[in-house]
């Protein structure tokens, strides 16, 4: 079958490619069946992934990413997926999503506190929206994170949560409180 | 996932906040939950009691920013479930090309049946063609281009089309296909959940009947 070949690929990429073509093959496609029956992927498998190079692709080398760009992440997702058809490794939620949050909007700090971690597999990220009864209806989203003393205080359940077993770190999702009780926002 | 941009949602906005799992008091996960379909992922529920955070986890440092960040971002999650999409068709297409190249019925391959033929050739056209679309996709990311209407396209598309490929081709393994031993009994339960996640093809089309002014 000859294979389509998308038209902003180039040597790099298919380099890129190929490795992961035999990373997953070995290191994912023979651990399945047993993930399966587990419930989850072996959490050093996140380990192995940063070492590979495939945790936070895009994200910039000072922050422990690869320093690519989409073009690495679309290789990445679209080679795991070809690899078995299916996967529990949730690497589109932690690298495509997460890190996208992070590095897009977090401060230096919080960029230079999470992001290597995350790439290296040392901390795995989820991201929690959906809340119990409002799925795509966000605005009956519960969560409450009120302000007492310099702290916030967070309460609230979050459900079909991807990684939720494994995340070291939960991307919070919390309608801002209103202006009684919390800083004022920047619009 | 994001059913309507009501202007009172925009005022209230929404906040993102960073929790470091290991350190938060209150913080609990439920249990691993059962799922038709992708059973190696855990998936969850969390809990929050009273789980304090500091000033310093507020994504950001602003409240309220949350929506304009999430309306930015969601394309590329569309994006990525529709890449996956596309290329969970390549490998049902090249099992089932494989499966029934070896399979004989009533004397011959199945490969060799009018029926296998044209119902292949149908699953090769329409993965070609999400392909082709989601290149498109990605050069426009790419040039921070992709707008929600095409993205929202995209995974509505992809994923519907991934669904419909998964139950053609397990419809050719017969009975086998039907068997957990057989990789496309799985990618056909795992497929189910990308018409629901990252926004549910519902509210794509939605979006995209926003764009339809006269």
């Amino acid at each position: 079958m000859t294979a389509h070949i998308s038209p902003w690929m180039d040597e790099e990429l298919t380099l890129l490619q190929d490795s992961l073509r035999t990373f997953y093959a070995t290191e994912m496609v023979p651990h399945e069946a047993r993930w399966q029956e587990q419930g989850h992927i072996d959490r050093d498998f996140w380990n192995k992934a940063g070492a590979f190079g495939i945790l936070c692709a895009s994200v910039p080398e000072e922050y422990g990413g690869m320093g690519g760009d989409f073009r690495h992440e679309a290789v990445i997702a679209t080679e795991q997926y070809r690899a078995a058809g299916f996967s529990g490794f949730g690497n589109s939620v932690h690298s495509q999503i997460c890190a996208g949050y992070i590095l897009d909007y977090g401060s230096e700090a919080q960029k230079k506190r999470w992001l290597p971690k995350m790439a290296s597999g040392e901390m795995v990220c989820a991201i929690a929206m959906t809340e119990p009864g409002t799925g795509s209806d966000l605005q009956n989203i519960k969560t409450t994170a009120k302000l007492d003393g310099n702290e916030y205080v967070v309460n609230g359940s979050k459900t079909f949560i991807t990684n939720g077993q494994q995340a070291d770190l939960v991307i919070l999702w919390w309608p801002r409180p209103t202006p009684a009780w919390g800083p004022k926002a920047s619009r | 996932m994001v059913a309507k941009t009501d202007p009172s949602m925009g005022a209230k906005g929404i906040s993102l906040m960073v929790v470091e799992t290991a350190d938060a008091p209150g913080f609990a996960r439920g249990r691993n939950l059962e799922k038709l379909g992708l059973k190696s992922q855990d998936t969850s529920e969390l809990f929050f009691d009273n789980v304090r955070l500091p000033p310093e986890n507020l994504l950001g440092g602003t409240e309220g920013q949350g929506f304009y960040q999430l309306m930015k971002s969601l394309p590329q999650e569309r994006l990525v479930v529709a890449l996956g999409g596309a290329a969970a068709m390549d490998k049902a297409l090249e099992e089932t090309v494989a499966y029934t190249a070896e399979r004989k019925a009533f004397g011959k391959p199945l490969l060799e049946m009018q029926n296998t033929r044209f119902k292949l050739a149908e699953v090769k056209t329409v993965a070609h063609i999400a392909r082709v679309f989601l290149d498109d996709c990605v050069a426009k990311h790419l040039r921070g281009e992709l707008d929600a209407t095409t993205a929202s396209m995209a995974k509505w598309w992809v994923t519907q089309m991934q669904c419909d490929t998964m139950d053609e081709c397990l419809q050719l393994f017969g009975g086998y296909g039907y068997m957990s031993e057989y990789p496309i009994s799985t990618m056909y339960a795992d497929a189910r959940v990308q018409k629901i996640y990252g926004g549910s093809n519902e509210i794509m089309k939605e979006l995209i009947a926003r764009s339809l002014t006269p």
